[in-house]
């Protein structure tokens, strides 16, 4: 059966089910153990355009072998993750209310056990090899599945990255696109001081990557940057979304301490005013005690 | 087609390590789904590569690479072959060969080659005593260790077959065909090579094989001495364990690994919790040789060999050495 990507999405549909996306992670932060709260905020635009206008997937028969395929490499987002997959239809929405709780399926990192996670994933520089293996194997097999991994900046401080980066090229994977989270923060800080502005274009560029830098909150620059078919020329494509930490919760945004966050019943609240102000085009207050 | 032992009339040695490339070569030909992947490790470039380049990969000096790249083409319906040595298949890309192949139960083919002290000239960096040791405890790993060209091919020709993950440990240089006839080959199904009715001695690959019939031998007038060829690390023949354990005063167990949790380990958690019997455990100690020498003479300085086996035979059973 022949799948296709729903292109008929609005843009406002996108940015509102990348609000919904940001309230379920909201939500799963919301217990005593927390959530990777900041990159699961700073992804969530870009999730929510693949998952609803770019990847060509079959709720019903997630595995679907003309699937594309899409992992997840900064596994720690799962919370973002889950919520995707419940907002296209693939996990039951509702059941993030269990996230990280005894005995459920939705952990801290993603298994490959759920319907629609390819790999379980979690340590961190093992996304963009599996991706290449997922591309290679869908041209042997001459299916048209094209691959798409996520990872984040601070990843890219993994030595395997580059073993990757630099393997794609040499193999004509037109088919792979790689997509950075660029929200320039860490646990212990900035990322910049492994991954100084500039640099990151140029050496992917140099092992024969076909790079783009965007805007990763735009939807329609993230749908048009998306969307085209394999190129020609063969290249592998490597996305650069700037992102913010923690976006649109204003008083995390750009702060470290969005990495791993459990919300308090007081924060969750502010979070969530802050939030709902984002969508209603109100200016939130951007206090920075929390 | 039951697989022949090789022809070798003369007592050759042969490569399992050049021997499974071949095998491969052919096994390609007939399954074009099962790929090649070399990490620059020499030689496979020119005997799969330019027969089959269509599948063929070569990932670059990048095992941690390769072994995720073989994880996607599993997942994706290939039956992906990763080579690379024995210790950058369980050290180096450790983490890659557990998570994103043993966990998620692929059917990837793992091959290391230069397995043990067969590197011996190379230096510590390429011995790999510690593989059995580390990969037996992955989830879904089937860890097989061949005694020679014939079985290793029997144990490429199924793991290509097989439903699931698979290390086979192979050395690095030619070794004498222990096989005179042919013989079925089952995943954890242990090979009786000799029986005997005083003392097991139970071994995995070709040198720990070798010395080990070889000191069933010596010690003849002696003892009746049973030789097991443990070639399925995991799954372990548990039934064969216990037998032995049962039937005979003591088990030997020999391994070109450390003695620690390797073959000689595993058969210690079996028999320490089914059938209690006396083992002395065979393997290199655990400061490896920190000079070089070939497989041989380092095999000799760690007590892998059959003059030592035959003294812990006759230490169990209490006869002057």
């Amino acid at each position: 059966m022949t799948i296709a990507a729903v292109t008929s999405r609005s843009h406002e549909f996108l940015a509102h089910e990348a609000f919904e996306i940001r309230r379920l992670v909201l939500e799963m932060a919301h217990q005593p153990h927390g959530a990777h709260l900041g990159g699961a905020l700073s992804a969530a635009d870009i999730l929510s355009v693949l998952y609803h206008r770019i990847l060509r997937l079959n709720p019903d028969n997630p595995d679907c072998q003309n699937r594309d395929h899409f992992v997840l490499s900064k596994g720690h987002i799962a919370a973002g993750l889950y919520a995707a997959l419940m907002r296209r239809g693939i996990l039951p929405e509702g059941d993030h209310k269990t996230y990280c709780q005894n005995g459920s399926y939705l952990g801290g990192h993603p298994s490959h056990s759920l319907p629609g996670v390819e790999f379980t994933t979690g340590s961190l520089g093992h996304g963009l090899s599996l991706g290449i293996g997922l591309a290679l194997a869908a041209r042997k097999k001459k299916r048209e599945n094209r691959t798409f991994v996520l990872m984040g900046d601070g990843e890219l401080q993994e030595g395997s990255v580059y073993e990757a980066a630099s393997a794609a090229p040499r193999f004509n994977l037109s088919t792979l696109t790689a997509i950075i989270d660029r929200n320039d923060l860490q646990i212990n800080g900035s990322v910049e001081p492994w991954l100084p502005k500039g640099a990151l274009t140029e050496r992917w560029k140099s092992y024969g990557w076909q790079v783009f830098e965007i805007d990763g909150h735009d939807i329609g620059t993230l749908v048009s940057t998306l969307s085209p078919s394999p190129q020609e020329s063969g290249c592998p494509r490597l996305i650069i979304a700037n992102t913010t930490k923690a976006k649109g919760v204003a008083f995390m945004e750009n702060n470290r301490k969005s990495h791993s966050v459990a919300l308090s019943d007081r924060l969750y609240h502010r979070a969530r005013g802050q939030l709902n102000a984002t969508k209603n085009n109100q200016n939130p207050e951007t206090t920075d005690a929390y | 087609m039951p697989i022949e032992p090789l022809s070798n009339p003369d007592g050759q040695l042969v490569s399992a390590r050049e021997h499974c490339r071949q095998t491969l070569l052919r096994l390609a030909q007939e399954n074009r789904d099962i790929l090649c992947l070399d990490s620059d490790i020499g030689g496979l470039d020119s005997c799969f590569g330019d027969v089959l380049p269509e599948q063929y990969f070569d990932v670059g000096i990048a095992e941690a690479n390769m072994m995720s790249i073989a994880a996607g083409l599993a997942k994706g319906g290939c039956r992906p072959v990763a080579h690379t040595m024995a210790g950058f298949a369980s050290t180096r890309a450790c983490e890659q060969v557990k998570l994103d192949i043993a966990y998620h139960d692929l059917p990837v083919v793992i091959i290391g080659s230069h397995g043990g002290l067969s590197a011996g000239h190379y230096g510590m960096t390429h011995f790999c005593v510690e593989d059995l040791a580390i990969l037996r405890s992955f989830p879904n790993l089937t860890v097989v260790v061949p005694c020679d060209a014939y079985e290793a091919e029997k144990a490429l020709v199924a793991a290509t077959q097989h439903d699931g993950p698979i290390y086979i440990r192979l050395g690095r240089n030619p070794t004498p065909i222990l096989h005179r006839q042919p013989n079925p080959f089952e995943f954890g199904r242990a090979q009786i090579l000799r029986d005997g009715a005083d003392i097991t001695i139970i071994g995995c690959g070709p040198h720990a094989i070798a010395a080990a019939l070889e000191a069933a031998e010596l010690s003849l007038s002696q003892a009746s001495v049973r030789v097991i060829n443990m070639h399925t690390i995991k799954p372990l023949d548990t039934a064969a364990i216990v037998a032995a354990a049962r039937e005979t005063k003591a088990l030997i167990t020999v391994e070109e690994h450390t003695i620690q949790g390797g073959l000689g380990g595993a058969i210690c958690e079996v028999v320490a919790q089914k059938q209690p019997c006396p083992v002395t455990c065979v393997g290199v100690p655990e400061h490896v040789p920190s000079r070089v020498g070939d497989e041989k003479t380092l095999l000799e300085q760690c007590g892998i060999s059959a003059p030592r086996l035959r003294d812990a035979i006759l230490r169990h059973l209490a006869l002057p050495q």
